[in-house]
């Protein structure tokens, strides 16, 4: 039996792709081992795995005191800039932001944005660049009256220190109202770690995103030959019987399907389906009143790597994503989850494609970048129409007519048509035409149903 | 690795507790079992998430645990950084910029000399003998770029010229025709990691709320208390994931969720809490501190009695 | 009670074999770990046979048309005639099951009934058995009469490989730390190892796998001592050299009954009219049985629910002739976890899904699109209420009673997802939207309920979540 045995990771591991070497601490001493696959994955080789318990050995405690020796080692390099790649920004208090006056790098390919001859960026990217160790930033000096004015060259400015970068461009983000927190730069380094190119989405100044209203003409099928699809339509008319409705005291007291002549399950199953489900195809509304504290809103809009990219024509963003701090909300309720989906793009899947990678794909889908002390884990809720796929009308399940078969084989058919008619006259024999007549005319019995009160 | 006097710093930056001394960081790893999270981005290793570096972000849990045991206070760094740098003093700010020029040249100088011993060993390799010469001494007319008459009176605007002029006054031979290529030691500008130096340490200031925690807090004092390493276990979907040494050398025990001692919880999630650790040699781990018992111990009256209580969950397999 | 005498050969399918369903699966899967065993190499059961029915209805279909083929008209007008004049039924059979109070189940006894219930769309559970009611068998075996194996006695086998195989590598590795120990000077020839350092090696394999199936013993009435490793060997080399008897017929009263849940239960016999549940020798309607079902789905269960349920039922002429000014039937609140749940279960049965519970899986269903036969469920479902109708915030009481309800963790979500995804399913949340109180019955006065109207109050909305990393998207 397929299902029954709960046991059943043991049967297949994760794939090579799906095993994420950030979701455990590595050791430092393979720093250099990393090595980048196809698709991007990042593999270490197998060697010196971790150990399950202490055991009090000398080579474990050896291990264990080289393998923080290396941690220290690494986390000590000091960050510096030689005189040809030097990048020298300044910060500005009163945004918040850091501006570049010589513009001669290609890293501001994909971010900042020049006003002239002066290159600025945003806190994220500036405090990214200076993490990195590609941007040397400096204090700007107060212009006090009493001193002698003399304007400070850049170079004699102070530098930033890391600690002091996040200090100013996170810990000042609150005393100008801007709203970079923690745990959206954690979410766009990495990403700018992993390669993308990372956007904010809009000003973040919006109370909420536009709806997107979704042009329909994408989800359409090809059309099939007019001439086969009219047969099969006349056929499908022709071959089914009267099908009691559904009456109100069905619906009401049940049972839904009541004794009768069935041709076929998909028939039956359209019969039962009474359960209202949200319409996807439909105009999206907003089931919220706009409000600034929703923290479901899209935080970045995120490109994959290209060789060719202008900032000022971007295009569609590859993904968008929505930056959450696990401490402080909860999953999105229902109508949060639907507002957020409704400023998404109305993105179905190729209707070629087979069931599972359709349901899987939706019709509407966000990543939700979760942020537990910094660590992300990201989520992505699909807005999925189920009801699109009847599994009842798909061909490999629907079981085959009495007498099926495509091929013509003559003899065959005599013969069954030959049983078929020994059976009616059987039957005929059996109780009075007459009869069978007469009970024709009145309705169908109900059969055992307890009729209700 | 350098001591590290108790109590020592922890940044914090609107609501978040962070680390940037690496030795503060080794330290809280070694002696108290606390290992943070990494979460900046290393030097010449910023395309991969695998390996991450300075600061170090730690749980409040974490931060809390080691204020209310007297090894660390915390500091408010937005106003340590809007007083000691955006109002810094004309002569602290000249001071620091010597103190880093002074690194920046030492900096050069290791690399320069690691340079020439590769070379040496490559030309040694190929049987060759490198001729010993002096760093060449760069005439002014070539630090155009840089000359200027220091406007400052200290001459550190135009680094190169000074630092070769005070470290190499006296005339350098003559050129010989040398294999090696000549070098010009060029200081290098340096991104400190931590503002403390030129910022003096600030003292510990009591008026500074203990970080806030959740009611999970007590289960993880308690695993603490134990010698337990935790880790945000968010991926794994538990509170902690729960290491009986650092992470560094062992896998995970438990995966552990602090829940209330009333805390009314569905069965279900016991059924898939015994699941996550099927396969994996891992626990499920819930546990909670008995209020009553907490309140008693705090009066002080009855024998201290642990008052967090723990229970793990495995998969049958029945 | 007779029993049912399986001739047809059953065998599970072979482990790391999953099966594909779009594949039509009459083809045999090769039997890849059958190495070691002694059993000959079986033929799997025509599943696309047996379960050749969806649902317990029989359908009527006209036989193919064919264009080319003349008599197949022929065909289509005799049967069309026959059907007119004698219509075959829909329902051949309507099942019987009984509610029992102490399991919150229905219970069905019959075993035609059981049979054709799981067979035609994979309703219930064996009451002894993990899913398809194969506890006869299993006796049989015990008793030699049959040769071939249930999933349970594979599994058992299969486990016991296992935990032996766990055995030997946490004997390795004890003693690969033994010996480092050793070279290291820290343990010479008298300590053992255990007094150095305590290994939690042993421990954990212990744990989880140690405990050794009882379902056998149990069964027979006698608890076995079983827990450790010889007596477990010493048990299965039993019953290997048990002798074979012959087939006789042997009459074993079968005492497994197959257990519906709730919502299977209602959808038999509201939606497609194929069960009917008794109390005694009355019929109860669909009502009746909505009422009952809510009530043993909202906490705390009064101790005599179903009979209090029952005696008003027995009233309620008098109490329709009654308006009373105070309910004396409690109503159904909009977020009975049954009615969520039947909603959730009869959308997907309609699309033609076959829905089993999840508790095995930690969520509320499981999705499969034949039956658990063919292939893994795709889908687990978790069914999240929401409460987005302006009626349940009109008032901080309700605002504050459904934030509690409908709010679950982030932790909760990704404990969740990580199971499903340690057994290669896809979770799928489902928000259930509830409705502002709609049971009015008892001021109308009455028992009744408009099921029908009443379910299609609840819109249901499906949204799959799925991990994303970013090193997979990169390009």
């Amino acid at each position: 039996m397929a299902d029954e045995d709960e046991d059943l990771s043991h049967l297949r591991g994760p794939e090579p792709a799906d095993i994420d070497l950030s979701d455990e601490t590595q050791d430092f001493r393979f720093l250099d081992k990393l090595i980048v696959q196809d698709k991007g994955t990042l593999s270490l080789p197998k060697r010196g795995e971790k150990d399950f318990e202490p055991h009090a050995t000398s080579l474990q405690l050896d291990t264990l005191e080289a393998s923080r020796q290396a941690m220290h080692n690494v986390l000590s390099w000091t960050r510096t800039h030689t005189r040809k790649n030097h990048i020298l920004g300044v910060y500005h208090t009163e945004t918040n932001m850091a501006y570049v006056e010589k513009i001669k790098s290609q890293h501001f390919q994909t971010i900042g944005k020049a006003k002239g001859n002066i290159l600025w960026l945003l806190p994220e990217e500036a405090l990214f660049m200076v993490e990195r160790g590609t941007l040397d930033c400096r204090w700007p000096v107060k212009q006090i009256n009493d001193e002698e004015h003399e304007s400070v060259r850049s170079e004699e400015l102070a530098p930033m220190s890391l600690q002091a970068a996040y200090a100013a461009f996170i810990g000042f983000e609150g005393g100008i109202g801007g709203k970079l927190t923690l745990e959206m730069y954690t979410v766009y380094a990495g990403l700018k770690r992993s390669g993308y190119i990372v956007f904010r989405t809009g000003t973040w100044d919006d109370e909420r995103a536009e709806l997107q209203y979704p042009n329909l003409e994408k989800g359409k099928s090809t059309k099939r030959s007019s001439w086969s699809s009219y047969f099969s339509e006349v056929w499908q008319r022709l071959s089914k019987p009267s099908i009691p409705p559904l009456t109100a005291s069905a619906l009401q007291f049940g049972p839904l399907l009541k004794p009768g002549l069935y041709r076929n399950y998909a028939d039956i199953y359209r019969l039962l389906q009474t359960i209202p489900t949200h319409d996807r195809k439909a105009p999206p509304e907003f089931m919220l009143t706009a409000d600034s504290t929703n923290p479901f809103r899209i935080t970045f809009d995120v490109y994959k790597a290209a060789t060719k990219f202008k900032k000022s024509e971007r295009g569609t963003p590859d993904f968008r994503i929505s930056v959450i701090n696990a401490r402080e909300t909860s999953i999105p309720t229902a109508a949060q989850l639907n507002d957020l989906l409704a400023t998404m793009p109305y993105d179905p899947p190729n209707p070629a494609d087979n069931m599972d990678r359709k349901l899987l794909h939706g019709s509407r889908n966000v990543i939700l970048a979760v942020v537990d002390n910094g660590i992300p884990s990201y989520m992505r809720f699909a807005d999925v129409p189920v009801s699109d796929e009847r599994l009842y009308e798909r061909s490999d399940r629907a079981p085959r007519g009495k007498g099926g078969g495509r091929q013509y084989n003559p003899a065959r058919e005599l013969r069954m048509v030959a049983e078929l008619a020994s059976e009616t006259a059987q039957k005929s024999a059996t109780s009075s035409l007459t009869d069978r007549l007469g009970r024709r005319l009145k309705p169908p019995p109900r059969g055992a149903n307890i009729r209700d009160i | 690795m350098a001591p590290v006097a108790e109590p020592f710093p922890i940044s914090h930056i609107t609501g978040r507790y962070l680390l940037f001394d690496i030795d503060a960081i080794s330290h809280a790893r070694r002696e108290h079992n606390i290992c943070g999270v990494l979460v900046g981005t290393i030097p010449n290793l910023s395309q991969q998430n695998v390996f991450l570096g300075v600061p170090l972000e730690l749980m409040p849990e974490e931060a809390r645990v080691l204020i209310e045991q007297g090894h660390a206070y915390l500091v408010d760094e937005a106003e340590a950084h809007q007083t000691g740098f955006a109002q810094m003093k004309r002569e602290d700010r000249l001071a620091y910029l010597q103190t880093l020029d002074q690194q920046g040249l030492e900096r050069a100088k290791v690399i320069q000399e690691r340079k020439e011993e590769r070379s040496e060993k490559v030309l040694r390799e190929k049987g060759l003998v490198p001729m010993k010469q002096e760093s060449s001494c760069v005439a002014p007319s070539e630090t155009s770029e840089s000359t200027s008459t220091p406007s400052l009176g200290i001459g550190i605007s135009n680094k190169e010229s000074t630092a070769e002029l005070s470290l190499f006054g006296r005339p350098s031979d003559p050129p010989k025709p040398v294999a090696l290529p000549e070098t010009k030691l060029e200081a290098q500008f340096i991104t400190p990691t931590t503002s403390y130096p030129p910022l003096a340490p600030r003292s510990v200031n009591s008026s500074l709320p203990l970080p806030k925690v959740a009611q999970n807090y007590p289960l993880f004092r308690y695993l603490h208390s134990m010698r337990y390493f935790s880790m945000p276990g968010l991926r794994f979907g538990c509170h902690y994931s729960v290491y009986p040494g650092d992470p560094l050398r062992f896998h995970s025990h438990f995966l552990a969720t602090g829940i209330g001692w009333d805390e009314e919880f569905d069965l279900l999630d016991i059924v898939g809490g015994g699941r996550l650790g099927t396969g994996v040699k891992k626990a499920y781990l819930i546990g909670g501190e008995d209020s009553d018992k907490a309140t008693q111990n705090a009066s002080g009256d009855a024998p201290n009695e642990e008052s967090v209580r723990a229970f793990s969950i495995e998969w049958a397999g029945l | 009670m007779a029993a049912i005498v399986k001739t047809s050969a059953q065998q599970p399918p072979s482990a790391g074999v999953p099966v594909d369903d779009t594949s039509n699966s009459n083809k045999s899967v090769p039997d890849v770990t059958n190495a070691k065993s002694a059993s000959p190499r079986k033929r799997r059961p025509n599943y696309a046979q047996i379960h050749a029915r969806p649902v317990p209805v029989v359908v009527h279909p006209l036989p193919a048309f064919i264009p080319h083929n003349p008599l197949s008209i022929v065909r289509i007008a005799i049967v069309m005639f026959s059907h007119s004049l004698w219509p075959p039924t829909s329902h051949d059979v309507v099942h019987k099951a009984y509610y029992s109070a102490e399991t919150h189940s229905i219970h069905v006894t019959n075993p035609q009934s059981i049979r054709a219930l799981w067979e035609h769309g994979f309703w219930g559970a064996g009451s002894l058995s993990r899913s398809e009611p194969a506890w006869l068998e299993q006796e049989k075996r015990k008793r030699g009469i049959d040769a071939s194996q249930t999933s349970e006695e594979y599994t058992r086998k299969r486990r016991e490989e296992r935990r032996q195989f766990k055995l030997e590598r946490a004997k390795v590795q004890r003693e690969t730390i033994e010996q480092q120990l050793r070279d290291e000077g820290k343990l010479d020839a008298s300590t053992s190892i255990d007094e150095v350092v305590s290994l939690r090696l042993n421990a954990t394999v212990d744990a989880a796998d140690g405990l050794v199936d009882n379902s056998a013993s149990l069964s027979n009435g006698k608890p076995e001592n079983i827990g450790t490793l010889e007596s477990v060997v010493d048990e299965s080399a039993h019953l290997e050299t048990r002798v074979a008897l012959k087939d006789v017929a042997v009459e074993i009263q079968d005492q497994e009954h197959l257990q519906l849940t709730p919502e299977e239960a209602f959808f038999l016999t509201y939606s497609l009219g194929s069960l009917q549940i008794y109390r005694g020798e009355t019929a109860l309607s669909s009502s009746y049985l909505l009422r009952l079902y809510c009530a043993y789905s909202a906490f705390p269960i009064p101790e005599d629910a179903e009979s209090h349920l029952y005696t008003l039922y027995s009233l309620r002429e008098r109490i329709n002739n009654f308006s009373l000014g105070t309910s004396v039937i409690a109503p159904i609140l909009p977020d009975n976890a049954f009615l969520l749940r039947y909603a959730v279960y009869h959308h997907f049965r309609s699309l033609g899904w076959v829905v089993r519970h999840g508790i095995k899986f930690a969520c509320d269903f499981l999705l499969y699109q034949r039956g658990p036969v063919f292939a893994h469920a795709k889908f687990a479902v978790i069914i999240v209420p929401a409460y987005s109708h302006s009626y349940w915030s009109e008032t901080p009481e309700r605002k504050a009673e459904t934030k509690a309800k409908e709010s679950r963790d982030w932790w909760w979500l990704h404990r969740v997802n990580r199971v499903q995804t340690q057994v290669h399913k896809t979770l799928m949340l489902v928000y259930v939207e509830v409705p502002p109180p709609w049971d009015e019955s008892f001021r109308k006065g009455g028992f009744a309920v408009d099921v029908g109207g009443a379910l299609k109050r609840y819109k249901v909305r499906e949204f799959i979540v799925r991990r994303w990393t970013p090193n997979r998207n990169r390009d």
